[in-house]
């Protein structure tokens, strides 16, 4: 299936739906899609965060009959991380991001593809959102500078100079349909998994991308329905989701808050975002020797994989490494997280416990931090393990603690 | 159409301007002067993008300006204020008529 996706010519566009146990929501999204989206080639990728089996064979059926590819994730990720999966396996130099409870319009597509074609250095576009019954939901976002967004055309009728007929430049625009480039949102670093499981991470998006120069437009002329909270209604109670809500607008405000409080009256510039240099993966030579690193659970800013990105760092010239975890990983939160600790990474893999298929040459190394918060290395075999050691060691002295950041 | 959005308009297809109202909010001077000569190309190319990127910025600003605006006023206390104006205009203006009247 892989070699025969690389032999097809890449599309123009790729779509990406996420989907989490709601199987006929999706097949009306993806219907949808087929139906309006005209005029450019395109692809489906659907992203199952780790739904039951019921709803995955719907999800299935309605990949099958659309044209769509899955990735089947065995655990739900969440909203950014799973969006990032689907943004590295996507093929199209646009990507644009659907919630699977939307539903797009006839002529949606056009006017999105011709604002980040032509607006003046455009990183991401947002169209319209309505309410199946036709009310207006969101006409473009805005920070205020306490932290809180407003969702312009929400709660009353919008301005008319900010919601006529082309392109205003807002703050943000909710990625339930965001079209971006695919280039940029990986450099920008996709969603930061700070703002796991949800909430902020799109807004914290559009503000990096302000911070490198790049501004989001709403388009007033592509509308799509959208029923909104779909998914998030079904996994957490309102209680949960305000809880939430508070905690990553207070991670959003101690990244953002200088200057989103600066600039009204102000002149508050943005931090400065530096870009990720990807380094693409290529075939190491063949001395370079293949390094597994594993840790428990899920790839996390926990001391337990600050010490694995480290030891990743530090033998990034002398191997080829691979991080093994529980469940499936973006290598855009690996390259996140490497930035928060300060670490720079060389080329590397992410891989599924259950999908590793190792070699006799290769080097295998389980780590765990143990109670005195050391990390350890629990289990381990091949000819990388006396460096992988050495390394820990360093690491674990007194003297070097990693360095944190947000 | 302003002298600068013909100006840029002609010369690219790239810039989304805003619409005239907006421009003539953000108090630009219309001082893109047309150097025909080639040598000077760069320079234009540089002067517009310098333009764009002000322009662009000026716009962020304004519409957010706006957004906070129109947020604030649907507050409770906005739509009093709003409410009592309302009712003043319409008693000042039926005092006037019928004075008029009179």
């Amino acid at each position: 299936m892989t070699n025969e996706l690389q032999k097809q010519k890449p599309p123009c566009l790729s779509i990406i739906v996420l989907n989490w146990n709601l199987g006929r929501m999706t097949q009306e999204c993806l219907a949808s899609i087929r139906t309006h989206t005209s005029g450019v080639e395109y692809e489906i990728l659907v992203v199952d965060n780790g739904s039951n089996p019921e709803e995955k064979s719907i999800v299935r059926d309605a990949c099958s009959l659309h044209g769509a590819r899955l990735i089947e994730l065995d655990q739900n990720l969440f909203f950014g991380e799973a969006n990032n999966i689907g943004v590295e396996a996507a093929r199209g130099q646009f990507i644009l991001l659907v919630n699977n409870d939307v539903m797009v319009t006839p002529g949606y597509i056009g006017p999105l593809l011709r604002a980040l074609e032509t607006a003046h250095r455009a990183g991401a576009i947002g169209a319209e959102l309505r309410y199946p019954d036709g009310r207006l939901q969101e006409a473009g976002g805005y920070v205020r500078p306490d932290g809180w967004t407003i969702r312009h055309g929400l709660t009353r009728p919008p301005a008319g100079i900010l919601s006529g007929a082309g392109l205003h430049i807002v703050d943000y625009c909710s990625a339930a349909c965001l079209l971006l480039r695919r280039d940029i949102f990986l450099e920008a670093g996709g969603f930061d998994p700070l703002f796991d499981p949800g909430y902020f991470e799109d807004v914290d998006l559009m503000l990096r991308l302000r911070a490198m120069g790049l501004y989001t437009y709403y388009c007033a002329d592509a509308s799509v329905i959208h029923k909104e909270n779909a998914t998030s209604k079904t996994i957490w109670n309102s209680r949960r989701r305000k809880t939430i809500i508070n905690r990553n607008h207070r991670k959003f405000v101690e990244r953002w808050g200088e200057f989103i409080a600066g600039r009204v009256f102000g002149s508050a510039e943005p931090p400065h975002y530096e870009r990720i240099a990807w380094s693409a993966k290529r075939t190491m030579p063949d001395q370079v020797q293949n390094l597994f690193l594993k840790g428990p659970g899920l790839v996390g800013r926990n001391r337990t994989w600050s010490h694995i990105v480290q030891v990743a760092g530090a033998l990034r010239d002398n191997a080829y490494v691979t991080f093994v975890a529980d469940e499936a990983c973006s290598r855009s939160r690996i390259y996140t997280i490497a930035k928060a600790w300060g670490q720079i990474l060389g080329e590397f893999s992410v891989m599924r416990a259950s999908d590793v298929n190792r070699q006799p040459d290769d080097t295998m190394v389980l780590l765990q931090s143990n109670r005195q918060d050391r990390t350890e290395i629990t289990s381990g075999d091949g000819p990388l393990l006396s460096q992988v050691k050495e390394a820990l060691n360093r690491m674990n002295s007194p003297a070097s603690s990693p360095k944190t950041g947000s | 159409m302003t002298p600068l959005q013909a100006r840029c308009s002609k010369d690219s297809n790239l810039l989304i301007l805003p619409s005239p109202e907006k421009m003539d909010c953000l108090g630009l001077p219309d001082r893109v002067t047309c150097r025909e000569s080639v040598g000077h190309r760069m320079d234009q190319q540089d002067e517009l993008t310098a333009l764009k990127d002000r322009n662009a910025e000026l716009e962020a600003r304004m519409n957010l300006v706006t957004a906070l605006l129109h947020d604030s006023m649907s507050s409770l206390s906005w739509r009093i204020v709003y409410r009592y104006r309302q009712l003043a205009d319409k008693w000042r203006w039926r005092r006037s008529y019928d004075r008029k009247d009179a």
